[in-house]
């Protein structure tokens, strides 16, 4: 039974990434290589020699680290407060911070674009008289920038502010008596002890923004492109494979790369607070400085979820009245389009993949899980770079793969949603590893052992013991990979066939025909959107139980 | 008379203005002197460490450090030593850098730093693991290093919270007396917090025990256990054989009358009688005399007897249902009166104390 059980959640994970995973990108690979007349060699050597290929890596580094440091800047000041101060409501504040992260990057774009189009009188100031977010200038760059610090703001803060609060804050004090100053225990002690910390949720972010699609395909305009927006032209504008492959290879090797250097640093974190774990113990608001330090970290967070209320508020008011007109529209068919989805079939159709990812992204995350739980050979970080190394392939390129590769002479699956749901899960099972291994870590081994010594089978173990501890954690990881599955962008865009629209897709479609009633159809869509990501937000915030906060 | 290190004045502390931790609290510390700080947990003791170290402020009340008012200084200009019960040791830092750690903040050139880190390790005899990550520390290892940190800069005054907290029985033992000798051997001014009693009792050669925010009583440790102030007192260092009395003055001789029946008292246990209008006589259970049960004697059952370390117990069950201890040193034949005999009680009325409470 004990083998039968380890086998089981051994090998299960493994046949699901051999099939959907491997295969696919194996076959994409190898198709390629017959299907153009270039090796890879060669073509990995087109794009060194190639000047606008080394300018698209080149930015693909450069928008990856200026988000990352920008994100830091902005966030670290905002995890100091949070570490060091209480007020009221504080457990409200973090809650709502929670918000960027779990909203689809689609809603967040579209927001920005809301905000800086004519219709705000601020920023028609803006781009007039300081040439703020110009198009096709620099202003493409800027709200990159903008959208990525939003992003991923949320995630610095919930590792970083998690990480510093537990702290034991007797190791500062003993720092001050033994004669060192405020700013002397923050260089020598503070710093230092969250260095492991900074370097992992930095990593994090960096790795997010150097693959981050939507973004950078509909803010950067065209003007600006990264190696994830060059594979999608490569394969939609010039149908250049080879081109494709060199890109992803580099890009599999870069995020594998900073996948290791986040797994080796969150480690380090761990063991530092193990080492140091404290009572969490926090000051309340006394001085004038108090005051200030507090009141800039809610006016930072107000201004990172300021566009969301910005596209609501938008949604629903239109020319300064009350209105639902945009929301009514889009159940018509102005250009009786043979493709016109009606808004219920797209909801209907994201509601249908996001229930697939989750039914199957759940049992497969719980079993990497607790293969990874159990696992404690010195190769634990490479293995968990493995298990997690979907996070770090270009979502186009697995839309690519699947697309290519799931058929077969007896089967073929390309026509259907199958595609579709399986990327949705490779790419949400990591973030249920991410939520679940904590909890089952949690678990010591002192309970199982006497759960085992008291009788109980390793199954029983599980299902009486490991599963009732699990529950919550696994029902935030259901909802987190249901949040994900909507909210999917770059492997949906390539796969999704017109009839399988889901609702970023359709966002997308809307964006891309002119005018501004598509314009405001794409805003009424997102609120939907965001609508129920922000449920998903409730439900999570209502079972979260040591839950996340460890990425 | 040796001159004060630390002198504690009036000092009050609530929580949110709310709930009082300290209520005037005055106390000072002499030169070479330790003193235990004792008290339940709650009791106010961290707190006061804290606001002596400046990691809190009063609310009002007086804190001089070697005569100057330290109220205004930041913590890490007071230069006073604290070691907290979880050693809070820097996880970063190796156990040399530890140790270095003061010396450094407090710009030592480099080669006194090493000589005087050195010093520390030898002297607690670590000097092998000077290089060790603090991950790879055992309990007693990681309590000498935290030690050596507190003690590196040379304050003026040591503050120890429950420093061997954390430890098992046997080696807390073993450092207590380790640590003994060496706030003997460096003539170093120490306040010892800690809940123990055998721990306060032990290493202090004063105590200040502290219930609910105050002093209940600051006196050598064999006056606190002869002399409680307090009922709280008396409870908290283990007295036995508390027993409520009536002073009655029958032809100028002086009478106790509790449930033992009326006993003569010598005149000069009466000091400070006329204060109080209740008594509590408490008699030592090894000045109790146990007899062979004769008629007119006060007398009862012997309910248990327990061995304790040196001595034996017996529970005496009066007839009056009230319970004495006594006790008797082991000798041979201890092994006198078996549970359940019938005995008479004698006191040793030159060794009760009589007590206003």
């Amino acid at each position: 039974m004990i083998m039968n059980l380890s086998i089981f959640v051994k090998i299960v994970p493994i046949i699901f990434l051999i099939i959907f995973l491997y295969f696919p990108m194996g076959n994409l690979l190898f198709s390629l290589d017959e299907l153009s007349n270039q090796s890879y060699i060669e073509s990995l050597l087109t794009i060194g020699r190639t000047p606008y290929y080394l300018e698209v890596i080149g930015f693909t580094f450069l928008q990856a680290l200026i988000s990352t440091f920008l994100v830091m800047v902005v966030a670290m000041p905002c995890c100091y407060v949070l570490a060091k101060y209480k007020f009221p409501g504080k457990s409200i504040v973090l809650a709502l911070l929670t918000v960027p992260f779990i909203m689809p990057p689609i809603v967040l774009v579209i927001a920005l674009l809301a905000f800086v189009g004519p219709n705000n009188p601020f920023m028609n100031m803006l781009v007039e008289r300081l040439h703020f977010f110009d198009f096709g200038t620099g202003g493409n760059f800027l709200l990159i920038l903008i959208a990525h610090v939003i992003f991923e703001f949320s995630i610095v803060i919930r590792l970083i502010s998690n990480f510093w609060s537990n702290l034991n804050r007797n190791m500062f004090e003993v720092a001050a008596v033994l004669g060192a100053s405020p700013s002397k225990i923050f260089i020598n002690i503070t710093l230092p002890i969250l260095k492991p910390a900074i370097i992992a949720a930095g990593s994090l972010v960096f790795m997010f923004t150097f693959t981050s699609f939507g973004v950078i395909l509909i803010l950067g305009g065209g003007f600006f492109s990264t190696v994830e927006t060059e594979i999608y032209y490569s394969i939609f504008k010039y149908f250049d494979l080879t081109i494709v492959v060199a890109l992803s290879f580099i890009q599999i090797i870069f995020t594998i790369l900073i996948l290791l250097i986040y797994s080796v640093f969150q480690s380090r974190a761990n063991r530092t607070l193990r080492l140091t774990q404290g009572e969490k113990r926090y000051m309340p608001v006394r001085s004038n400085k108090d005051f200030i330090q507090v009141c800039l970290f809610l006016v930072t967070t107000i201004i990172v979820l300021s566009p969301y209320l910005f596209l609501l508020s938008r949604s629903l008011f239109f020319d300064g009245s009350f209105s639902l007109d945009s929301y009514a529209s889009l159940f018509i068919n102005i250009n009786n389009s043979y493709f016109f989805l009606s808004p219920l079939k797209v909801v209907a159709n994201s509601l249908f993949f996001g229930f697939l990812t989750v039914i199957v992204a759940v049992p497969l995350g719980v079993c990497v899980s607790y293969y990874l739980g159990k696992q404690k050979s010195k190769f634990g970080n490479i293995l968990d770079s493995f298990y997690m190394s979907t996070l770090g392939i270009s979502s186009v390129v697995l839309g690519l793969a699947l697309l290519m590769g799931l058929h077969s002479s007896v089967i073929d699956l390309r026509t259907t949603w199958v595609p579709l749901v399986v990327a949705h899960i490779l790419i949400s099972y990591p973030f249920v590893v991410r939520i679940i291994l904590p909890t089952l870590n949690s678990i010591g081994p002192n309970l199982i052992g006497s759960a085992i010594n008291l009788g109980s089978s390793p199954w029983l173990v599980f299902t009486r013991l490991e599963l009732p501890i699990l529950s919550r954690s696994i029902l935030v990881s259901a909802v987190f990979s249901f949040a994900i599955s909507m909210g999917e962008f770059g492997a949906s865009l390539l796969i999704t066939r017109p009839e399988h629209a889901t609702i970023p897709v359709h966002i997308y479609r809307y964006l891309s025909q002119p005018g501004q009633a598509n314009f405001e159809h794409a805003v009424a869509m997102s609120c939907i959107l965001m609508l129920m990501a922000t449920l998903g937000f409730i439900l999570i915030e209502k079972l979260r139980y040591r839950g996340w906060g460890d990425f | 008379m040796r001159s004060s290190v630390l002198e504690i004045n009036g000092i009050s502390k609530t929580f949110d203005g709310t709930v009082d931790i300290l209520r005037n609290v005055s106390f000072s510390l002499f030169e070479n002197e330790v003193v235990g700080i004792l008290g339940p947990s709650g009791s106010g003791k961290s707190t006061l460490l804290k606001l002596i170290a400046g990691l809190e402020l009063p609310d009002s009340g007086i804190i001089s450090l070697n005569g100057i008012d330290v109220s205004g200084i930041a913590p890490h200009k007071r230069g006073v030593g604290l070691m907290f019960q979880d050693l809070s040791l820097f996880p970063h830092l190796d156990v040399f850098d530890n140790i270095a750690f003061g010396l450094k903040m407090d710009n030592w050139p480099k080669e006194d730093i090493k000589n005087r880190v050195d010093e520390l390790l030898s002297f607690l005899r670590i000097t092998h693991l000077q290089s060790r990550s603090i991950d790879f520390l055992s309990g007693g290892e990681s309590q000498r290093v935290a030690l050596a940190r507190a003690l590196a800069p040379n304050p003026p005054l040591l503050m120890l919270d429950e420093p061997l907290g954390s430890l098992d029985r046997k080696l807390r033992h073993e450092l207590l007396r380790e640590m003994k000798e060496l706030i003997a051997s460096m003539g170093l001014s120490v306040l010892y917090v800690t809940h123990d009693q055998e721990e306060a009792f032990s290493i202090g050669e004063r105590i200040i025990l502290l219930n609910n925010g105050l002093v209940e009583q600051i006196d050598s440790p064999i006056k606190m256990m002869t002399r409680p102030g307090s009922r709280f007192v008396a409870d908290f260092v283990g007295t036995l054989n508390m027993i409520p009395v009536e002073v009655l003055n029958r032809d100028d001789k002086f009478f106790v009358d509790g449930f033992l029946g009326a006993l003569e008292l010598p005149e000069e246990k009466l000091v400070n009688s006329h204060l109080a209008d209740q008594f509590t006589l408490i008699i030592s259970p090894y000045s109790i005399i146990l007899g062979q049960k004769t008629t007119d004697s006060l007398g009862g059952t012997i309910k248990q007897i327990n061995v304790g370390p040196g001595y034996l117990e017996y529970e005496v069950l009066l007839d009056s249902q009230n319970i004495i201890i006594a006790r008797q040193n082991i000798i041979t034949n201890s092994d006198e009166f078996k549970k359940g005999d019938s005995v008479s009680l004698g006191f040793n009325m030159d060794e009760v104390e009589l007590l206003p409470w």
